[in-house]
Protein backbone atom coordinates (compact mmCIF):
# COMPACT_ATOMS: atom_id res chain seq x y z
CA UNK A 1 0.00 0.00 0.00
CA UNK A 2 3.20 2.23 1.16
CA UNK A 3 4.40 2.04 -2.59
CA UNK A 4 1.24 2.39 -4.76
CA UNK A 5 1.25 5.67 -2.45
CA UNK A 6 4.85 6.31 -2.83
CA UNK A 7 4.77 6.43 -6.54
CA UNK A 8 1.45 8.26 -6.65
CA UNK A 9 3.13 11.09 -4.84
CA UNK A 10 6.28 10.49 -7.42
CA UNK A 11 3.72 11.28 -10.05
CA UNK A 12 2.31 14.29 -8.62
CA UNK A 13 5.36 16.23 -7.66
CA UNK A 14 6.74 18.78 -10.20
CA UNK A 15 9.56 21.74 -10.35
CA UNK A 16 8.72 24.75 -10.95
CA UNK A 17 11.43 27.60 -12.44
CA UNK A 18 8.60 30.02 -13.16
CA UNK A 19 5.48 31.17 -12.19
CA UNK A 20 4.23 30.14 -15.77
CA UNK A 21 5.72 26.46 -14.91
CA UNK A 22 3.91 26.52 -11.44
CA UNK A 23 0.76 27.37 -12.63
CA UNK A 24 0.69 25.01 -15.60
CA UNK A 25 1.11 22.30 -13.38
CA UNK A 26 -0.43 22.76 -10.50
CA UNK A 27 -4.14 23.80 -12.98
CA UNK A 28 -2.81 20.77 -14.94
CA UNK A 29 -1.88 17.79 -12.43
CA UNK A 30 -2.59 19.26 -8.64
CA UNK A 31 0.13 17.73 -6.55
CA UNK A 32 3.35 19.33 -4.84
CA UNK A 33 5.26 21.89 -6.87
CA UNK A 34 9.07 22.09 -5.79
CA UNK A 35 10.25 25.85 -6.29
CA UNK A 36 12.48 28.07 -4.85
CA UNK A 37 11.59 31.28 -2.50
CA UNK A 38 13.46 34.36 -1.65
CA UNK A 39 11.77 34.54 1.74
CA UNK A 40 9.21 37.20 1.33
CA UNK A 41 5.92 37.14 2.74
CA UNK A 42 4.83 39.37 -0.33
CA UNK A 43 5.76 36.44 -2.71
CA UNK A 44 4.33 33.64 -0.46
CA UNK A 45 0.89 36.02 -0.50
CA UNK A 46 1.63 35.98 -4.19
CA UNK A 47 1.70 32.75 -5.42
CA UNK A 48 -1.31 31.84 -2.78
CA UNK A 49 -3.28 34.45 -4.96
CA UNK A 50 -2.16 33.13 -8.28
CA UNK A 51 -2.22 29.69 -7.80
CA UNK A 52 -3.84 28.57 -4.58
CA UNK A 53 -1.00 26.91 -3.03
CA UNK A 54 0.13 27.72 -0.02
CA UNK A 55 3.50 26.68 1.29
CA UNK A 56 3.33 23.12 3.20
CA UNK A 57 6.91 22.94 4.43
CA UNK A 58 10.98 23.81 3.43
CA UNK A 59 11.99 20.12 3.47
CA UNK A 60 15.18 18.46 5.37
CA UNK A 61 15.74 17.27 2.32
CA UNK A 62 17.09 20.24 0.39
CA UNK A 63 16.57 20.09 -3.04
CA UNK A 64 18.60 22.71 -5.56
CA UNK A 65 16.00 23.58 -8.35
CA UNK A 66 17.54 26.85 -9.18
CA UNK A 67 19.29 30.67 -7.60
CA UNK A 68 16.30 32.65 -8.24
CA UNK A 69 12.68 32.62 -6.57
CA UNK A 70 9.99 31.29 -8.60
CA UNK A 71 7.73 34.74 -7.91
CA UNK A 72 10.20 37.42 -7.70
CA UNK A 73 13.26 36.54 -9.57
CA UNK A 74 15.28 37.37 -6.82
CA UNK A 75 18.11 35.17 -4.98
CA UNK A 76 16.78 31.86 -3.83
CA UNK A 77 16.54 31.70 0.17
CA UNK A 78 15.07 28.44 0.72
CA UNK A 79 13.44 25.18 -1.44
CA UNK A 80 9.78 24.79 -0.47
CA UNK A 81 7.11 22.46 -1.86
CA UNK A 82 3.96 24.16 -2.46
CA UNK A 83 0.74 22.91 -2.64
CA UNK A 84 -2.90 23.24 -2.53
CA UNK A 85 -4.34 21.93 0.93
CA UNK A 86 -7.22 20.30 2.65
CA UNK B 1 -19.04 -5.65 -13.39
CA UNK B 2 -23.02 -4.48 -12.79
CA UNK B 3 -23.63 -5.45 -9.06
CA UNK B 4 -20.32 -3.68 -8.17
CA UNK B 5 -22.28 -0.36 -9.80
CA UNK B 6 -25.35 -0.85 -8.29
CA UNK B 7 -23.74 -1.74 -4.68
CA UNK B 8 -21.41 1.48 -5.10
CA UNK B 9 -24.39 3.82 -6.81
CA UNK B 10 -24.94 5.81 -3.87
CA UNK B 11 -21.21 7.42 -3.68
CA UNK B 12 -19.73 9.69 -5.91
CA UNK B 13 -17.54 8.89 -8.56
CA UNK B 14 -13.65 9.15 -6.76
CA UNK B 15 -12.25 10.72 -9.76
CA UNK B 16 -15.43 12.90 -10.83
CA UNK B 17 -15.52 14.50 -7.28
CA UNK B 18 -12.73 13.24 -5.00
CA UNK B 19 -14.91 15.83 -2.38
CA UNK B 20 -17.60 14.54 -2.26
CA UNK B 21 -16.70 10.43 -2.72
CA UNK B 22 -14.52 11.10 0.86
CA UNK B 23 -17.80 12.45 2.63
CA UNK B 24 -19.85 9.44 1.13
CA UNK B 25 -17.31 7.08 2.22
CA UNK B 26 -17.60 8.13 5.55
CA UNK B 27 -21.15 8.09 5.73
CA UNK B 28 -21.87 4.53 3.97
CA UNK B 29 -18.95 2.70 5.87
CA UNK B 30 -20.14 3.70 9.04
CA UNK B 31 -16.65 5.90 10.20
CA UNK B 32 -19.01 8.70 11.11
CA UNK B 33 -22.58 10.16 10.99
CA UNK B 34 -23.62 14.07 11.39
CA UNK B 35 -25.36 15.52 14.53
CA UNK B 36 -27.59 18.05 15.41
CA UNK B 37 -24.22 19.88 16.36
CA UNK B 38 -22.82 22.02 13.68
CA UNK B 39 -19.40 21.08 12.71
CA UNK B 40 -19.36 18.33 15.15
CA UNK B 41 -19.67 14.74 13.89
CA UNK B 42 -20.44 11.74 16.18
CA UNK B 43 -17.46 8.75 15.35
CA UNK B 44 -18.91 5.06 15.01
CA UNK B 45 -17.68 2.04 16.33
CA UNK B 46 -16.00 1.44 12.90
CA UNK B 47 -14.16 5.26 13.36
CA UNK B 48 -13.68 5.10 16.58
CA UNK B 49 -11.51 1.84 16.93
CA UNK B 50 -9.29 3.36 14.06
CA UNK B 51 -8.50 6.08 16.16
CA UNK B 52 -7.84 3.64 18.89
CA UNK B 53 -5.78 1.38 17.18
CA UNK B 54 -3.41 4.42 16.25
CA UNK B 55 -3.58 5.66 20.03
CA UNK B 56 -2.44 2.67 21.29
CA UNK B 57 0.38 1.99 19.01
CA UNK B 58 1.33 6.30 19.16
CA UNK B 59 1.23 6.06 23.02
CA UNK B 60 3.40 3.06 23.43
CA UNK B 61 5.97 5.32 20.87
CA UNK B 62 5.68 8.22 23.60
CA UNK B 63 6.17 6.19 26.51
CA UNK B 64 8.78 4.79 25.11
CA UNK B 65 10.64 7.80 24.89
CA UNK B 66 9.86 8.96 27.95
CA UNK B 67 6.68 10.67 27.90
CA UNK B 68 4.00 10.37 30.99
CA UNK B 69 0.20 11.18 30.43
CA UNK B 70 -1.40 13.20 32.33
CA UNK B 71 -5.13 15.24 32.20
CA UNK B 72 -6.07 18.99 32.52
CA UNK B 73 -8.97 21.40 32.23
CA UNK B 74 -10.99 21.62 29.52
CA UNK B 75 -11.65 25.05 30.44
CA UNK B 76 -9.16 27.90 30.36
CA UNK B 77 -9.66 31.28 31.79
CA UNK B 78 -9.65 33.81 28.85
CA UNK B 79 -6.89 36.15 30.75
CA UNK B 80 -4.50 33.19 30.57
CA UNK B 81 -4.89 32.83 26.38
CA UNK B 82 -4.00 36.65 26.11
CA UNK B 83 -0.65 36.10 28.44
CA UNK B 84 0.98 35.52 24.95
CA UNK B 85 0.13 38.00 22.04
CA UNK B 86 0.90 35.82 19.09
CA UNK B 87 -1.26 33.39 20.32
CA UNK B 88 -4.04 34.44 21.15
CA UNK B 89 -3.88 36.67 17.89
CA UNK B 90 -3.54 33.39 15.81
CA UNK B 91 -6.65 31.46 18.21
CA UNK B 92 -9.27 34.09 18.75
CA UNK B 93 -11.03 33.69 15.45
CA UNK B 94 -11.99 30.12 16.42
CA UNK B 95 -12.64 30.60 20.29
CA UNK B 96 -15.45 29.50 21.98
CA UNK B 97 -16.20 30.39 25.33
CA UNK B 98 -18.20 29.71 28.46
CA UNK B 99 -19.64 32.84 29.49
CA UNK B 100 -22.58 31.77 32.05
CA UNK B 101 -22.65 28.31 34.55
CA UNK B 102 -24.82 27.25 37.36
CA UNK B 103 -27.63 29.79 36.55
CA UNK B 104 -25.11 32.68 37.17
CA UNK B 105 -23.36 34.83 34.17
CA UNK B 106 -19.53 34.71 35.51
CA UNK B 107 -17.06 36.65 36.16
CA UNK B 108 -14.28 35.99 33.68
CA UNK B 109 -14.89 34.19 30.71
CA UNK B 110 -13.72 30.79 30.22
CA UNK B 111 -12.33 29.29 27.11
CA UNK B 112 -12.68 26.16 25.93
CA UNK B 113 -9.50 24.81 25.32
CA UNK B 114 -7.85 25.38 21.27
CA UNK B 115 -5.14 23.74 22.32
CA UNK B 116 -3.27 23.81 26.12
CA UNK B 117 0.14 25.46 25.60
CA UNK B 118 -1.29 28.23 28.45
CA UNK B 119 -2.62 25.67 30.79
CA UNK B 120 0.54 23.54 30.82
CA UNK B 121 2.83 26.68 30.94
CA UNK B 122 1.00 28.54 34.17
CA UNK B 123 0.86 24.56 35.69
CA UNK B 124 4.93 24.29 34.85
CA UNK B 125 5.01 27.52 36.15
CA UNK B 126 3.61 26.41 39.54
CA UNK B 127 5.77 22.60 39.61
CA UNK B 128 8.74 23.92 38.22
CA UNK B 129 11.64 24.89 41.07
CA UNK B 130 15.04 23.76 39.85
CA UNK B 131 16.96 21.91 36.99
CA UNK B 132 16.57 18.93 38.93
CA UNK B 133 12.38 18.82 38.02
CA UNK B 134 13.78 19.00 34.29
CA UNK B 135 12.47 18.19 31.97
CA UNK B 136 9.02 17.75 32.21
CA UNK B 137 7.44 15.57 29.23
CA UNK B 138 3.35 15.33 29.77
CA UNK B 139 1.16 14.25 27.02
CA UNK B 140 -2.63 14.49 27.02
CA UNK B 141 -5.14 12.35 25.59
CA UNK B 142 -8.28 14.84 24.88
CA UNK B 143 -10.63 16.71 22.91
CA UNK B 144 -10.23 20.17 21.42
CA UNK B 145 -12.37 22.77 19.84
CA UNK B 146 -11.89 25.11 17.22
CA UNK B 147 -14.54 27.17 15.59
CA UNK B 148 -14.22 26.15 12.45
CA UNK B 149 -16.26 28.24 9.51
CA UNK B 150 -16.01 25.37 7.04
CA UNK B 151 -15.92 21.55 8.37
CA UNK B 152 -15.14 18.40 6.68
CA UNK B 153 -15.41 14.94 8.67
CA UNK B 154 -12.16 13.81 10.38
CA UNK B 155 -10.14 16.61 8.35
CA UNK B 156 -11.40 19.63 10.08
CA UNK B 157 -14.10 19.21 13.02
CA UNK B 158 -14.56 22.26 15.41
CA UNK B 159 -14.10 19.54 18.34
CA UNK B 160 -11.98 16.97 17.94
CA UNK B 161 -9.62 14.07 19.08
CA UNK B 162 -5.78 14.27 19.82
CA UNK B 163 -2.87 14.07 21.63
CA UNK B 164 -0.65 17.36 22.77
CA UNK B 165 2.78 17.04 24.01
CA UNK B 166 3.96 19.92 26.09
CA UNK B 167 7.37 19.28 27.38
CA UNK B 168 9.91 22.01 29.59
CA UNK B 169 13.56 21.75 29.20
CA UNK B 170 16.63 22.71 31.14
CA UNK B 171 18.94 23.90 27.11
CA UNK B 172 17.42 24.70 24.06
CA UNK B 173 19.33 21.78 22.21
CA UNK B 174 17.58 19.74 24.76
CA UNK B 175 14.48 21.16 23.85
CA UNK B 176 15.22 21.31 20.02
CA UNK B 177 16.25 17.62 20.39
CA UNK B 178 12.52 16.57 21.65
CA UNK B 179 10.76 18.70 19.13
CA UNK B 180 12.61 16.57 16.40
CA UNK B 181 12.29 13.00 17.81
CA UNK B 182 8.58 13.82 18.11
CA UNK B 183 8.35 14.93 14.83
CA UNK B 184 10.13 10.80 13.79
CA UNK B 185 7.79 8.89 15.82
CA UNK B 186 4.85 10.52 13.97
CA UNK B 187 6.73 9.82 10.79
CA UNK B 188 6.68 6.79 11.57
CA UNK B 189 3.82 6.34 12.96
CA UNK B 190 2.39 7.33 9.51
CA UNK B 191 4.75 5.68 7.15
CA UNK B 192 5.02 2.28 9.26
CA UNK B 193 1.51 2.15 10.96
CA UNK B 194 -0.55 3.89 8.12
CA UNK B 195 1.02 3.34 4.93
CA UNK B 196 1.25 6.56 3.68
CA UNK B 197 4.28 8.10 2.67
CA UNK B 198 5.54 11.90 3.94
CA UNK B 199 7.51 14.69 3.21
CA UNK B 200 9.18 16.29 6.47
CA UNK B 201 9.98 19.73 6.85
CA UNK B 202 10.05 23.42 8.52
CA UNK B 203 7.08 25.60 8.10
CA UNK B 204 7.94 29.14 6.80
CA UNK B 205 7.29 31.89 9.09
CA UNK B 206 3.88 32.78 7.88
CA UNK B 207 2.61 29.02 8.18
CA UNK B 208 3.84 28.40 12.03
CA UNK B 209 2.02 27.63 14.95
CA UNK B 210 0.92 30.77 16.41
CA UNK B 211 3.49 31.91 19.38
CA UNK B 212 6.24 29.29 18.28
CA UNK B 213 9.95 29.67 16.89
CA UNK B 214 9.91 27.31 14.79
CA UNK B 215 6.75 24.44 13.17
CA UNK B 216 8.36 20.96 12.31
CA UNK B 217 5.96 18.99 9.86
CA UNK B 218 4.24 15.86 8.27
CA UNK B 219 2.50 16.58 5.20
CA UNK B 220 0.66 13.78 3.34
CA UNK B 221 -0.49 13.92 -0.08
CA UNK B 222 -4.35 12.94 -1.12
CA UNK B 223 -5.35 10.72 -4.13
CA UNK B 224 -6.42 13.89 -5.91
CA UNK B 225 -3.28 15.85 -5.12
CA UNK B 226 -3.62 17.77 -2.27
CA UNK B 227 -1.76 18.40 0.66
CA UNK B 228 -2.54 17.26 4.37
CA UNK B 229 -1.06 18.05 7.07
CA UNK B 230 -0.72 15.12 9.28
CA UNK B 231 1.60 15.67 12.42
CA UNK B 232 3.19 18.81 13.94
CA UNK B 233 6.26 19.93 16.35
CA UNK B 234 6.89 22.81 18.16
CA UNK B 235 9.90 24.45 19.58
CA UNK B 236 9.12 27.58 21.30
CA UNK B 237 11.90 28.76 23.14
CA UNK B 238 10.97 30.69 25.84
CA UNK B 239 8.27 32.38 24.01
CA UNK B 240 5.78 30.52 26.90
CA UNK B 241 7.40 30.43 29.60
CA UNK B 242 8.93 34.11 30.06
CA UNK B 243 5.22 35.61 30.02
CA UNK B 244 4.08 32.56 32.18
CA UNK B 245 6.89 32.60 34.53
CA UNK B 246 8.22 29.19 34.02
CA UNK B 247 11.95 29.40 35.42
CA UNK B 248 14.32 27.26 37.47
CA UNK B 249 17.41 27.61 39.55
CA UNK B 250 19.74 26.45 36.80
CA UNK B 251 23.68 24.25 37.67
CA UNK B 252 25.19 27.76 38.53
CA UNK B 253 22.36 28.85 41.26
CA UNK B 254 21.05 30.88 38.74
CA UNK B 255 17.41 31.65 37.38
CA UNK B 256 16.51 30.68 33.99
CA UNK B 257 13.61 30.26 31.83
CA UNK B 258 13.08 26.63 30.60
CA UNK B 259 12.34 26.26 26.59
CA UNK B 260 9.63 24.36 25.51
CA UNK B 261 7.89 22.44 22.69
CA UNK B 262 4.68 20.86 21.84
CA UNK B 263 3.97 18.56 19.66
CA UNK B 264 0.38 17.04 18.57
CA UNK B 265 -1.92 14.65 16.22
CA UNK B 266 -5.45 13.80 15.99
CA UNK B 267 -8.33 12.28 14.63
CA UNK B 268 -7.37 13.93 11.05
CA UNK B 269 -5.15 10.91 10.78
CA UNK B 270 -8.38 8.82 9.88
CA UNK B 271 -8.90 11.21 7.14
CA UNK B 272 -5.56 10.76 5.66
CA UNK B 273 -6.27 7.22 5.35
CA UNK B 274 -9.17 7.49 3.98
CA UNK B 275 -7.76 10.03 1.13
CA UNK B 276 -4.39 8.61 0.36
CA UNK B 277 -5.62 4.97 0.23
CA UNK B 278 -9.25 4.87 -0.64
CA UNK B 279 -9.62 3.67 -4.26
CA UNK B 280 -13.41 3.02 -6.86
CA UNK B 281 -14.71 0.21 -4.26
CA UNK B 282 -14.35 2.41 -1.63
CA UNK B 283 -11.84 2.61 1.60
CA UNK B 284 -8.77 0.54 2.10
CA UNK B 285 -7.23 0.04 5.02
CA UNK B 286 -4.06 -0.35 6.16
CA UNK B 287 -3.47 -3.89 7.51
CA UNK B 288 -1.93 -2.37 11.05
CA UNK B 289 -4.89 -0.61 11.93
CA UNK B 290 -8.00 -1.73 10.39
CA UNK B 291 -10.28 -2.79 13.50
CA UNK B 292 -11.20 -6.28 11.52
CA UNK B 293 -8.37 -7.48 9.64
CA UNK B 294 -9.91 -10.60 8.15
CA UNK B 295 -13.20 -11.20 7.43
CA UNK B 296 -15.08 -14.51 7.03
CA UNK B 297 -17.54 -14.83 4.20
CA UNK B 298 -19.53 -18.44 4.82
CA UNK B 299 -21.39 -19.21 1.58
CA UNK B 300 -24.21 -21.60 1.64
CA UNK B 301 -24.42 -20.45 5.46
CA UNK B 302 -27.85 -22.67 6.07
CA UNK B 303 -26.26 -25.71 4.51
CA UNK B 304 -24.99 -28.25 7.47
CA UNK B 305 -21.71 -27.25 8.93
CA UNK B 306 -20.77 -24.69 7.32
CA UNK B 307 -21.73 -21.36 10.19
CA UNK B 308 -19.66 -23.78 12.49
CA UNK B 309 -16.45 -24.59 9.99
CA UNK B 310 -16.73 -20.42 9.73
CA UNK B 311 -16.45 -20.10 13.62
CA UNK B 312 -13.75 -22.62 13.82
CA UNK B 313 -11.64 -20.63 11.56
CA UNK B 314 -12.70 -17.36 13.18
CA UNK B 315 -11.30 -19.49 16.84
CA UNK B 316 -7.94 -20.50 15.58
CA UNK B 317 -7.25 -17.28 13.52
CA UNK B 318 -8.46 -14.73 16.23
CA UNK B 319 -5.19 -15.36 18.16
CA UNK B 320 -3.22 -13.24 15.71
CA UNK B 321 -5.80 -11.35 13.93
CA UNK B 322 -8.71 -8.76 14.53
CA UNK B 323 -11.29 -11.66 12.42
CA UNK B 324 -14.78 -11.58 12.14
CA UNK B 325 -17.58 -14.01 10.22
CA UNK B 326 -19.94 -12.10 8.41
CA UNK B 327 -23.01 -14.20 8.97
CA UNK B 328 -26.05 -12.12 8.46
CA UNK B 329 -28.70 -13.84 6.88
CA UNK B 330 -30.32 -11.12 5.78
CA UNK B 331 -27.46 -10.82 2.75
CA UNK B 332 -26.41 -12.84 -0.23
CA UNK B 333 -22.57 -13.71 -0.20
CA UNK B 334 -22.63 -11.34 -3.15
CA UNK B 335 -23.58 -8.19 -1.14
CA UNK B 336 -20.87 -8.89 1.39
CA UNK B 337 -18.13 -8.70 -0.74
CA UNK B 338 -19.08 -5.82 -1.84
CA UNK B 339 -19.46 -4.78 1.80
CA UNK B 340 -15.92 -6.08 2.78
CA UNK B 341 -14.79 -4.39 -0.45
CA UNK B 342 -16.35 -0.67 1.05
CA UNK B 343 -15.80 -1.23 4.58
CA UNK B 344 -11.40 -1.42 3.32
CA UNK B 345 -11.31 -4.60 4.97
CA UNK B 346 -7.69 -6.58 4.28
CA UNK B 347 -8.47 -9.67 3.73
CA UNK B 348 -11.08 -11.91 2.98
CA UNK B 349 -12.08 -15.29 3.52
CA UNK B 350 -14.93 -17.31 1.96
CA UNK B 351 -15.60 -20.47 3.20
CA UNK B 352 -18.68 -23.20 1.48
CA UNK B 353 -19.48 -26.77 1.68
CA UNK B 354 -16.88 -27.33 -1.47
CA UNK B 355 -14.12 -25.68 0.66
CA UNK B 356 -14.92 -27.99 3.65
CA UNK B 357 -15.14 -31.16 1.51
CA UNK B 358 -11.89 -30.27 -0.31
CA UNK B 359 -10.29 -29.62 3.21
Amino acid sequence: MFELCKKRLEEKTFIAKTMEEFEKQINTNQGYIKAMWCGSEECEDKIKELTGAHSRCMPFEEEHVSDTCVCCGKEAKHFVVWGRQY
Amino acid sequence: MAKNENFVQDIANIDEDFAKWYTDIVIKTELADYTDTKGCIAIKPYGYEIWENIRNYADKLFKESGVKNVYFPLLIPESLLQKEKDHVEGFAPEVAFVTEAGGEKLDERLVIRPTSETMFSVLYSKWLKSWRDLPMVYNQWCSVLRWEKETRPFLRSREFLWQEGHTIHETKEEAIDRTLKMLEIYAKIVEDFLAIPTLKGRKTPKEKFAGAEETYTIETLTRDGRALQAGTSHYFGQNFTKPFDVKFQNREGKEEYAYQTSWGISTRLIGAIIMAHGDERGLKLPPKVAPIQVRIIPIAMHKEGVLEKAEEIKNLLAKDFRVDVDARDQFSPGYKFNDCELKGIPVRLEIGPRDIENR
